[in-house]
This record gives structure tokens, C-alpha cells and sequence, in this order.
């Protein structure tokens, strides 16, 4: 009997050692592509600043994307996040409206203030969502991030299947198993459940993101570069200009 | 008639033509009914009364360039002293006249501010009506404005 539960023991200790090695490595390995999605997001968010048309070329050329993390999964699981700021003349009726377009294409306002807005709408409708918000007001800013959450995603996947059998190999020393042996297994599953929760909390999160982009409008300028004298070959555009303008009035 | 007399009105209405003549503003708009005229002097200024200012005035057409050059010159200057352009509205005159509106927003202060130039093009001169105001004050006027800008006439 005493060597029964040693070798559940050893079977169970064995068993959590091996998941939490292989969640280890998973993260290490996770640790780079995740930097390298980070600076392509940032790369993409400059170019989207700089030049908006860029939008998609950068989406496709994500270093992630190429690196292609599983074979099981065929549909990418992309995270978009944009925030833009719109001047409008009236605030409440521009919100109205873009109200009314995220729900033509399918999404909805998740947050409302006074000053911003910001809504979900389902990632393939994105560019034409928001050629439509855009035309509300005079474009501020635009800035879009993109991030591959397909490899994320099969690793949280491969992790909580590999979790859910070593649950199930645990449960099955319970019909052998002494007292003492039984307590050590209902310790150990106890700690691979809260660990799997842990992971479905996990999945859950990257699936919603994946499954709706997420877009800020913000109705005030945000703070950028003010206006400056810049001297033109042109002698009367000089004088085109606000300042001149008021001092001539 | 006497013939003294004949020429003292001939020599009156001469003297009011000069005047009048001087007096002229060479320029013609049926302004919106918020913008009243704001100089009575031989100027083109009009202003509503919540501050949008609305003036013309003249340049020389140099170096002398079409309509189409003039617009993307000064879409260019603006947007590198950092105006942000907003719209570029070519349109005709009643008399038939090109002219292209650039409309620009630009922080003034604390407030911002639209800061709007057209340009006509008349051989040897530009003429450009320049129009500005707060924002939202601006916006409620637009429409009325662009309007008036088609009968716009430079009498020069």
C-alpha cells in the first residue's frame, strides 16, 4: 500500500513537472515573437501615422505572420486596435452616427463619454468601418496596431489540452488510492484546475480580440504641433496666412 | 437750359463719377445674411456677429501661373506651417469665373480655428478672398458662405 502511493506520488509530482517545464519553454519561446509583434505593431502604427495608405501592406508583412507558429491553425487570429481623433462640429450627433455605422457593419459602442467613443466592429469590416467614421469630421490623427495572436492562441491551446489530461490521469489513481494518496491527488488537481482556468481565462480574452477590432474616436485635437512661420518662394503666400490675415482686418 | 448751367451739371455729374469711381469696391458678393460689411471704405470686409471675418484682396499673378498651380502652392505652404487641410472646393461663378476654396483648421489660442482661402485667377492677378473664424462658428456659416462665393465678381 505504501508503495501505491509513492508511485502516485512520484506519477502525479512527474506529471506537473513535465506540464509546468513545457508551459515554461512554451514561454520562452513565446517571450521574442512577442517583442517582434510588438515592434511590428509599433512600425505599423508609425506608418499608419505617417501614411495611412500603408495600412495594408504592413498588416500583411508582420514578421509573426511569417514565422508561421502552427500548422494546425489556418485562419490567423489578428488583434486590431485603432484610435483616431476626428474634429466635429457637434460632438453628440457625430456619436449618434458613428453609432449608426459600427452597427451597419455589424458592431457596436462598448464605452461613451463626452469626448470620445469607442467601438467594436467585426475585424473584416475594419478599413471600410472606418472609411466611413472618418468622414464625420476632419481628420486629427489615425493610428492602427496590429497583432498576430494565432501563436499565443495554439500555444494557450496546446497547454490546456496537455492540462486536461494530466486531470484526467490524476482522477484515475483515485480508485486505488489510500487516504493520504487521495488528499495528494485532490492538492495537485486542485492547483491544475485553478491553472487551467488561469489558461481558459487566457483564451477567452484573445479570442475576443481577435473576434472584434477595436476603434477610439476622439472628438478634441490632441495635442500636436502648432502653427509656425514657414517662408514660402512665393512671395503673396507669405501673406496667406491667420496672423496676417487678423492684423490686417 | 442755359448754357452755364449746362455745364456745371455736366461738370457735377463728372465729378461724381470720379468719385464714385474711387469710392468703388472692386469687388461684388451677395453676401450671406450674417456677414455685414465691415468697412465702408474702399476695402472688401465683412464679418458676422459672432466673429467670422471674410475679406478680399488682390496680388500679382507671379510668376504667372495657372488656377491649378496656385492651389496646390498654397495647399502645400499651409500644410507646412501646420494647417491641416480639410477640403479643396473648385467651383464656377455665376459669370463663369474659376475659383477653388481651401478649407484649413489650425489650433488659434486656446480655440480652433478655420482658416479658409479662394483663389481666382485673373491674368495678371490673383484675387483671393480670405475668410476665418472659431470652429464651430465658421462651420454654422459654411454652407452659406460657399453659396455666396459663386457670385463673387472682381470688378477690376
Amino acid at each position: 500500500m505504501k508503495s501505491r502511493l509513492i508511485t502516485v506520488l512520484l506519477f502525479s509530482g512527474t506529471l506537473l513537472f513535465v506540464g509546468a517545464a513545457t508551459a515554461k519553454n512554451k514561454k520562452n519561446t513565446d517571450t521574442p515573437d512577442t517583442a517582434k509583434q510588438t515592434e511590428a505593431a509599433t512600425a505599423n502604427t508609425d506608418d499608419a501615422q505617417t501614411e495611412p495608405a500603408k495600412e495594408e501592406t504592413s498588416e500583411t508583412s508582420t514578421p509573426a505572420e511569417n514565422s508561421s507558429p502552427t500548422e494546425e491553425t489556418d485562419v490567423r487570429l489578428t488583434s486590431i486596435q485603432s484610435r483616431m481623433t476626428l474634429k466635429v462640429v457637434n460632438p453628440d450627433e457625430a456619436r449618434e452616427q458613428l453609432k449608426k455605422i459600427a452597427a451597419s457593419y455589424g458592431g457596436y459602442a462598448t464605452r461613451i463619454t463626452d469626448t470620445n467613443i469607442v467601438l467594436k466592429v467585426p475585424p473584416t469590416q475594419i478599413t471600410q468601418a472606418m472609411e466611413a467614421f472618418v468622414k464625420q469630421g476632419i481628420l486629427v490623427e489615425k493610428t492602427i496596431e496590429r497583432k498576430d495572436l494565432t501563436l499565443k492562441i495554439a500555444q494557450l491551446e496546446g497547454k490546456l489540452t496537455s492540462q486536461n489530461e494530466i486531470l484526467a490521469k490524476l482522477r484515475s489513481f483515485f480508485d486505488d488510492s489510500d487516504f493520504t494518496a487521495t488528499l495528494e491527488i485532490e492538492r495537485s488537481m486542485s492547483r491544475l484546475v485553478y491553472e487551467i482556468e488561469q489558461v481558459k481565462g487566457e483564451l477567452r480574452y484573445l479570442y475576443d480580440q481577435a473576434e472584434w477590432a477595436v476603434v477610439e474616436v476622439d472628438f478634441r485635437f490632441r495635442e500636436r504641433e502648432s502653427v509656425m512661420y514657414v517662408s514660402s518662394p512665393f512671395e503673396w503666400l507669405n501673406s496667406a496666412n491667420l496672423s496676417t490675415f487678423l492684423e490686417e482686418f | 437750359m442755359h448754357g452755364t448751367q449746362r455745364q456745371i451739371l455736366l461738370f457735377g455729374f463728372f465729378i461724381c463719377a470720379v468719385f464714385a469711381a474711387g469710392c468703388a469696391v472692386p469687388y461684388s458678393m451677395k453676401a450671406p445674411e450674417q456677414f455685414k460689411r465691415f468697412d465702408t471704405k474702399n476695402s472688401f470686409k465683412y464679418i458676422t456677429a459672432d466673429g467670422v471675418m471674410l475679406k478680399a484682396r488682390e496680388v500679382d499673378n507671379y510668376p504667372k501661373a495657372s488656377l491649378s498651380f496656385w492651389k496646390d502652392a498654397t495647399k502645400e505652404h499651409l500644410e507646412k506651417s501646420g494647417y491641416l487641410h480639410s477640403e479643396t472646393h473648385c467651383f464656377k461663378t455665376d459669370k463663369g469665373l474659376d475659383g477653388c476654396s481651401l478649407t484649413f483648421a489650425l489650433p488659434h489660442g486656446a480655440e480652433d480655428w478655420i482658416f479658409q482661402e479662394t483663389i481666382f485667377v485673373l491674368d495678371e492677378i490673383i484675387v483671393l478672398v480670405e475668410a476665418t473664424g472659431e470652429f464651430n462658428k465658421f462651420k454654422a456659416v459654411e454652407a452659406d458662405l460657399k453659396s455666396a462665393l459663386k457670385t463673387f465678381s472682381p470688378n477690376l
